[in-house]
């Protein structure tokens, strides 16, 4: 990416297009397209992705023959890049250096200002539980899976989950959303302020918060609304209780039957048939809900009721019972379980079932947490070995 | 077979005129030692990745669910580990499965703590498997072999003595299917527990 | 020149961790800077007990470096997670600290007792030969075989679980192999092992230890029907010659000739030297913030 734009900035001539400086060299009938595009003029308030512009780079590159020289042969268009657009495209490289140098104080300034003004200034009043009542959850980042010994001797596979720069984005109130249910929007990670929506933008410009590479939604009651801008820390969640960690899985693309269902194939000495699917049917109609070929992964798993056994307060990481899916950094939606019975029924036990209701907020705000806390049935690694009681007599 | 090689890697030669011989000659100039190779360690033995395969180390964890519960299938040669007179007798062809008691409708496979149909010298006994040689996870036992005591209809073993050591979990085992042996019996007559 | 690439692409709040592990390793402020003519003795050095044991090459201090230490080699490089490391080995020397673990290797023979619910004492012993030890941070196991009555017995153990009370190592030995699971087709005298077999002196940790080199024939029968002629490297410590049928061993020899160009394959080797000193630095700085995170534990139970 880097090299690409420095190569852009060094050469000067033989432009042919008004857009890019760089000559073009695929087919005449994608550069056309690019004449099309709008131009931007702002880097902080971005215009609509453009479809055309940049393409024919890539494939351009990508389709030659085995000299290096660049073939004019036909690309179909579903095998072009995505569009993509940057904000530095015709900007020399000190003013990118500059841009990028505001772009990194820019969410450092923000984040202090976010806890400092907005949030101090009126904060929204908290509300009781009550039953059937919705908590927010949070975003977080799955760091990876580790054992976890209990004080019993046995041990499980626990997945860490670190809540990064977990911030409200955006509060829609019940007759903002669907007349059923407020929402809350939560972000995580903060990123880079380009290559944003200038929807989204805006979302995060009045909360007062930088941008958060990834948001989820979050269906709440009204009771427990949060001002856009609050922070949300692994304190959020109370050791013993039950969550839904929702995360997207590995995607495989499109595979085989073989890979997908697990189904059997044929014999490696068989003349044709290897990896193929068998009967689809018979009598001219294919059965219905058939196993096929198809996309693998990808896509967006729920596992519900995962025990929390250990958060660490300094790194705010989750130690949850279990695993998910989805590889290693790849966002995760927690939020309180939705397995009927672990709902809590009664104040007494919301207390123990959900975290504190609406949020976390410290009693003293200069008192120090326990950096490790665990839940009693774990084993503490500075501990000594474990003794089983005899139970001879 | 000889084949000379000459190779350089940065500017410096070593393992110069290697004379390949034979396999385990090979496995002597070609395995780096850990001395040699102190300042770049070489971990392509142990560590590289997570390379998919069936006799890695790193793999054989995923498969251990799998592996764990289907220890035994039907026509698995089994070493019978007793002293009953039936065990005793000389053997004419090696004791087999026929039938595993699952409770289930279909009992293809079996693993420690099962009952287990098999022929020794064409008479059909009963069985109970106390080690496999699929591994069985972190703290329980693996065998170099399957392992069966032979048991009545009723559970009882038939033999006074277990010549190997059974696995220690066996003590707190009890079958979830109707199919039970006399558990407290076997593990009296045990000689020993890992 | 390994995968440095990782070093870059780490976002803001991993450089904020590495900066820590940095200022851990600066050096303190000299005083001579001043300007006078006064010069202060030289100091002394005060030894403490720690830093009276050497450690001779080979064998560091478990406290500060250890091979299970040195995560896996995973590509692509954001694949992985720098503060999950952190955390585990973290975890890992909060055991060392409350338990002796000794150093052992694939192929020394270590007693272990471990707890166990179905034994009448509640604990049961098993000791034998170290096949293998594999595994990141607090995932590491090792496997034990013994030969017991005629039955080859192998268990796996973690090595930092609690569950393990008591760890002897009955005789210290370094095989060139890390993996020794060919022993399964060796002689069994290899690992039949007395279970009450007294543990020889150990060696001093300043003293380099030797490498084992001698072959082991392998039988050829039973067979643990691994392929090796068809696995590269081959191991160094086995012998094959009674073992392989003779289309195996032309087999072996054709593979061998075929696959050695792998040792020159330069991405295949896994480079830790740069790691290893990050690893040391971050040891170090770990001891105090283990002190100082399970303080504030105790004064929580308390």
């Amino acid at each position: 990416m880097l090299a690409s734009r420095q190569r852009l900035f060094t050469s000067t001539t033989k432009s042919s297009c008004c857009f890019c400086e760089r000559e073009f060299h695929g087919n005449k009938k994608y550069a056309a397209k690019r004449h099309r595009t709008p131009r931007p003029k702002n880097v902080f308030t971005p215009v609509e992705p453009v479809n055309a512009v940049k393409r024919g780079e890539r494939f351009a590159v990508r389709y030659t023959d085995k000299y290096g020289v660049r073939s004019d042969k036909f690309v179909p268009v579903h095998k072009l890049p995505a569009p993509r657009w940057s904000w530095d495209y015709d900007l020399t490289k000190d003013n990118v250096d500059f841009l990028s140098e505001i772009a990194r104080n820019y969410s450092e300034n923000l984040q202090t200002e976010a806890t400092n003004a907005p949030l101090n200034d009126e904060l929204w009043p908290v509300h009781d539980w009550q039953k059937d009542s919705k908590r927010c959850g949070a975003v977080g980042i799955k760091l990876g899976v580790h054992p976890i010994w209990f004080k019993d001797g046995s041990y499980c596979n626990s997945t860490l989950i670190q809540i990064l720069d977990c911030n409200v984005v955006k509060y829609f109130s019940k007759e903002e959303y669907n007349n059923k249910t407020a929402a809350l929007l939560v972000g995580a990670k903060n990123a880079s302020p380009f290559y944003r929506n200038e929807k989204y933008a805006q979302f995060c410009r009045d909360a007062g918060i930088p941008m958060k590479a990834k948001c989820f939604r979050f269906l709440v009651t009204e009771n427990a609304a949060l001002k856009p801008g609050t922070p949300i820390n692994a304190m959020h969640f109370r050791v013993g209780q039950y969550v839904d960690c929702l995360a997207k899985s590995i995607g495989y693309g499109f595979q085989g039957v073989m890979q997908r269902w697990k189904m059997a194939g044929g014999h490696p000495h068989a003349k044709l048939w290897h990896r193929r699917i068998g009967s689809l049917g018979a009598g001219g109609k294919v059965i219905k809900g058939k196993k096929m070929p198809g996309q693998l992964g990808g896509t967006y798993e729920n596992i519900r009721g995962l025990k929390v056994l250990r958060i660490n307060t300094k790194y705010n990481v989750i130690y949850v019972k279990g695993r998910f899916a989805g590889h290693i950094n790849q966002f995760v939606k927690i939020c309180d379980t939705s397995v009927g019975r672990l709902q809590p029924n009664t104040e007494e036990e919301a207390k123990r079932l959900i975290g504190p209701f609406p949020r976390y907020i410290p009693i003293d705000s200069n008192e120090e947490l326990p950096e490790e806390i665990y839940h009693d049935s774990v084993h503490r690694m500075n501990d000594p070995s474990i003794i089983l009681p005899s139970t001879e007599k | 077979m000889e084949i000379v090689r000459k190779t350089t890697l940065l500017g410096q030669t070593f393992l110069k005129n290697v004379v390949v011989r034979s396999f385990h000659q090979t496995a002597a100039c070609c395995l780096p030692d850990r001395t040699v190779y102190d300042n770049q360690t070489f971990y392509e033995n142990v560590r590289f990745g997570y390379k998919r395969g069936k006799n890695n180390i790193r793999n054989m964890d995923r498969d251990i669910k799998f592996l764990q519960k289907n220890a035994v299938q039907l026509l698995t040669k089994v070493r019978i580990v007793d002293n009953s007179a039936k065990a005793l007798a000389p053997v004419r062809r090696k004791a087999k499965v026929i039938h595993i008691y699952h409770g289930k409708n279909v009992p293809v496979r079996g693993c420690v703590g099962n009952i287990v149909k098999i022929t020794l010298n064409g008479e059909m006994i009963k069985a109970l498997v106390v080690g496999q040689k699929a591994p069985m996870g972190v703290l329980k036992a693996r065998m170099d072999s399957n392992n069966v005591i032979l048991i009545d209809d009723e559970g009882n073993p038939l033999g006074t003595r277990i010549t190997v050591p059974i696995p220690s979990w066996l003590r707190g085992y009890r079958s979830p299917t109707k199919h039970q042996a006399a558990m407290s019996k076997v593990i009296a007559i045990a000689s020993a527990f890992v | 020149m390994m995968n440095k690439s990782w070093l870059f692409s780490l976002s803001r709040w991993t450089q904020s961790l590495s900066k820590e592990a940095k200022c851990a390793r600066a050096p303190i402020l000299h005083l001579s800077k001043r300007s006078s003519a006064f010069k202060a003795p030289t100091r002394p050095d005060l030894k403490t007990t720690e830093s009276e044991t050497t450690y001779a090459k080979g064998r560091e201090n478990p406290m500060l470096f250890c091979e299970e230490y040195i995560p896996p080699q995973v590509q692509p490089d954001w694949h992985r997670n720098k503060l999950k490391y952190r955390l585990e080995r973290m975890d890992c020397l909060r055991r060392r600290k409350a338990f002796n673990i000794p150093e052992f290797y694939p192929g020394s023979i270590v007693a272990v007792t471990v707890a166990d619910k179905h034994a009448p004492g509640k604990s049961i012993r098993f000791n034998g030969r170290v096949l293998y030890k594999d595994g990141f941070g607090l995932g590491c196991k090792f496997a034990l075989r013994n030969v017991i009555d005629g039955e080859g017995i192998e268990v796996v153990y973690h090595l930092y679980g609690p569950y393990i009370q008591k760890m002897e190592v009955l005789h210290l030995e370094k095989w060139v192999d890390t993996d020794l699971r060919y022993l399964r087709d060796a002689d069994p005298s290899y690992c039949t092992i007395d279970p009450d077999m007294q543990p020889k002196a150990l060696p001093p940790t300043s003293v380099e230890l030797e490498l084992f080199r001698e072959r082991v024939k392998l039988n050829k029968s039973p067979r643990w029907q691994f392929q090796y002629q068809k696995h590269w490297p081959p191991p160094y410590n086995a012998d094959f010659q009674s073992h392989f049928l003779e289309d195996e061993l032309i087999e072996s020899e054709r593979f061998s000739a075929m696959e050695s160009w792998r040792k020159y394959d330069i991405c295949r080797h896994y480079d830790v030297t740069e790691m290893k000193e990050e690893i040391v630095a971050e040891m170090k700085a770990n001891k105090s913030r283990i002190e100082k995170a399970d303080s504030t534990l105790k004064q929580e139970t308390s």
